[in-house]
């Protein structure tokens, strides 16, 4: 049940759009995935709100683009609750983030 | 028509980034890639793309001071800011506006929009490349514009203002609104040492007010160095503008012939403002216009006449255009005539009231754009011996020209009436190249002749009328009814040339159809001012080597001798 994770119609035409470079597009999104997901581990430990705002803002547009929606919304949560100070409310989120990450990964890798 | 354009991507976003510069890639654009605001700085400054795509959150500088230092480098031209953002809230949005934005775009990105937003936007750059190459072109324009006028502007000052506006009793003030303005001011001497001054307010302003400047001044100029009145000259000028400005364009004027021996002021007013005398002990006299401006109606139904205005030693005639009346302040008021008349009224000292007016007009106006010309005269009436008159420099070779001539002049009637023989005498003398310096003088006793003999010989008129301003100007309507119901009587002129050791001898001779009068040409050597009923003849006894009346008083005989210079 891929598309419970990823819209497949927008995945679809960005493979459109991208032509040759999708895969390369995947693998960058990835990339940068894993190491935003190790920055806003960091940054929680750390108690660093602004800085946890702006990654997960900046994964939640990433995401975005590559149709991975529900990601976005988590994404989305944490940067309210950042913007809010609100540290103790995020931290039940991230294993939610990582799980959800991982499913829009595995359906990622089979299409590079 | 697709044209291919550089746009500067900025988004910290590998994959982001990644995505924009395919499809615009895709549709055949240039991109440049930035990862942070810096980058993205820097990479505008040195390549200077048509478009910019902003990531509003950015690391090191973010996009909204990097959409600030973009539109601050990118000066006037016009280089469109999309921001790209996933930004909801309104005041989020409203902040990438202040900082310079153009428009958004919001993500997941979606290559249709974004290509119709690239299409708008390259619209907006070339109508802006327009509005800037006419805006140049038009700046351009006005600059010739500006440069031909100062160079007509310089030929024109040569016409305009080659008179005697610097004399020591005249006060004169011009302001252009533009390089030229609609007003023209001019002033000469007249061959008998008097003036004839003239203001002139033309409809509109620049070129084609000053276009018609030009033969205006060319005619007031000419025809005054060759004696004409100014009768003619009013009606010279007024044909002139008449057949060469077009319907609407036309000129409100005043001329005035000044006479400082015989303290006495000719004016023509069509058009403009009510103009005003002061006399020495501050009483105000007011002249309303009672013609329409110059180059309206044809000679036939143009009217010359005149106000006759008699004037004492101090006494001081203002000439203005509306442009006084209508300067206006920055609240909008005018200045207006009720301010101007009280200048008037209150002054107690007529030598410093000019300077009062300009300092009072500059007051109201103060901070305030003119918005017409202000052009403003005042002329003092002075004893002739503090005007000092152009002496006229003639080249003299050998003597040539006619020497030994003899010709008269008989006017009839019909002649009379209107019609005025002394430039035409004048230019006969002027053969003579021994005469031209002395044309001055010639014409001051040609004219006194001359009107001797018409006004007190074939009219009959008494010349003690004009000795109080009421009678002045009776004096002259009953010499205007005259002249037009005129149907006998003669003047008649007739001179001899003759060439001397020394230069050269002139000897004219003035009759009239007149009864003449009692005459002692002793006594008058005596005291030169009595028996002559006024008729000017002490001044030209000055002028002449001999001077006498003979037979009833109806003829009279002068004789002129010029030497030749070593």
């Amino acid at each position: 049940m891929s598309d419970l994770h990823l819209d497949m119609e927008a995945l679809a035409e960005l493979e459109d759009i991208m032509e040759d470079d999708f895969g390369t597009l995947l693998e960058t999104y990835l990339e940068d995935a894993e190491s935003k997901l190790k920055l806003i581990s960091d940054a929680l430990g750390a108690g660093d709100a602004e800085a946890l705002r702006e990654l997960a803002h900046s994964f939640k547009g990433a995401s975005c683009n590559v149709g991975a929606l529900p990601l976005s919304r988590l994404c989305e949560d944490v940067e309210q609750l950042a913007r809010l100070d609100n540290i103790i409310d995020i931290t039940p989120l991230l294993p939610g983030i990582l799980s959800e990450y991982s499913q829009v990964k595995k359906i990622l890798q089979e299409k590079i | 028509m697709k044209e291919t354009i550089t746009v500067l991507v900025a988004d910290d976003n590998d994959s982001d980034r990644l995505i924009l510069s395919t499809i615009l890639k895709r549709q055949g654009h240039d991109v440049l890639e930035a990862a942070n605001g810096r980058e993205a700085v820097d990479l505008f400054t040195e390549h200077r793309p048509h478009l910019v795509l902003l990531d509003a959150l950015m690391p090191e500088v973010d996009g909204f001071q990097a959409a600030r230092m973009i539109k601050c480098a990118a000066g006037e031209d016009l280089v469109p800011v999309i921001f790209l953002t996933s930004l909801k809230d309104a005041s989020s949005l409203a902040k990438c506006l202040e900082a310079g934005g153009d428009d958004f775009l919001s993500k997941p990105y979606n290559r249709v929009i974004l290509e119709a937003k690239i299409h708008a936007f390259q619209r907006m750059r070339q109508m802006h490349q327009t509005l800037q190459n006419q805006r140049d072109q038009i700046a351009k324009n006005n600059s010739y514009m500006l440069q031909e006028q100062r160079v007509a502007k310089a030929v024109f000052d040569n016409v305009a203002h080659s008179g005697c506006l610097d004399a020591p009793n005249i006060k004169h003030m011009l302001s252009p609104l533009s390089v030229f303005n609609g007003d023209v001011l001019l002033a000469a001497y007249k061959p008998s040492g008097g003036m004839h001054l003239m203001l002139g307010d033309f409809t509109g302003h620049g070129l084609p007010a000053a276009v018609g400047a030009m033969p205006m001044a060319e005619i007031f100029y000419g025809m005054t160095a060759k004696g004409f009145g100014l009768k003619d000259i009013v009606r010279e000028i007024n044909l002139k503008l008449k057949s060469i400005l077009p319907i609407g364009v036309f000129c409100c004027a005043a001329f005035a012939d000044v006479s400082y021996r015989k303290g006495s002021l000719s004016l023509w007013l069509g058009g403009l403002p009510d103009c005003y005398l002061i006399r020495a002990n501050g009483e105000l006299e007011v002249f309303k216009s009672d013609h329409v401006p110059i180059g309206v109606i044809d000679s036939r139904s143009f009217n010359d006449s005149m106000f006759e205005i008699r004037m004492e030693l101090g006494d001081r005639f203002y000439l203005w255009s509306d442009g006084i009346h209508e300067a206006r302040n920055l609240r909008d008021e005018m200045y207006g005539e009720q301010r101007l008349k009280d200048l008037f009224v209150n002054n107690e000292d007529t030598e410093a009231l000019f300077g009062q007016i300009r300092l009072d007009v500059t007051n109201h106006i103060h901070g305030s754009e003119r918005d017409d010309d202000i052009t403003m005269l005042e002329v003092k009436m002075v004893d002739p011996s503090e005007i000092q008159t152009e002496t006229f420099k003639v080249e003299m070779g050998a003597i040539s020209g006619p020497t030994d001539w003899k010709m008269s002049y008989k006017l009839g009637p019909n002649t009379l009436r209107d019609f005025n023989p002394l430039p035409l005498l004048l230019q006969l003398l002027m053969e003579v190249p021994g005469l031209r310096p002395h044309s001055g003088t010639l014409y001051t006793v040609l004219s006194e002749l001359y009107s001797n003999a018409l006004e007190h010989g074939v009219i009959g008129l008494d010349s003690k009328l004009k000795s109080d301003p009421r009678g002045f100007a009776e004096y002259y309507q009953k010499r205007e009814t005259a002249l037009e119901n005129l149907n006998t009587g003669y003047v008649e002129f007739t001179f001899e040339h003759l060439p001397t050791v020394e230069g050269g001898s002139l000897y004219v001779q003035v009759q009239d159809s007149g009864e003449g009068f009692e005459y002692d040409n002793e006594s008058f050597k005596e005291s030169p001012d009595e028996g002559f009923h006024g008729r000017g003849i002490p001044l030209i006894r000055n002028l002449c080597k001999r001077i006498h009346y003979v037979g009833a008083g109806n003829s009279v005989e002068a004789e002129f001798e010029w030497l030749q210079e070593s």
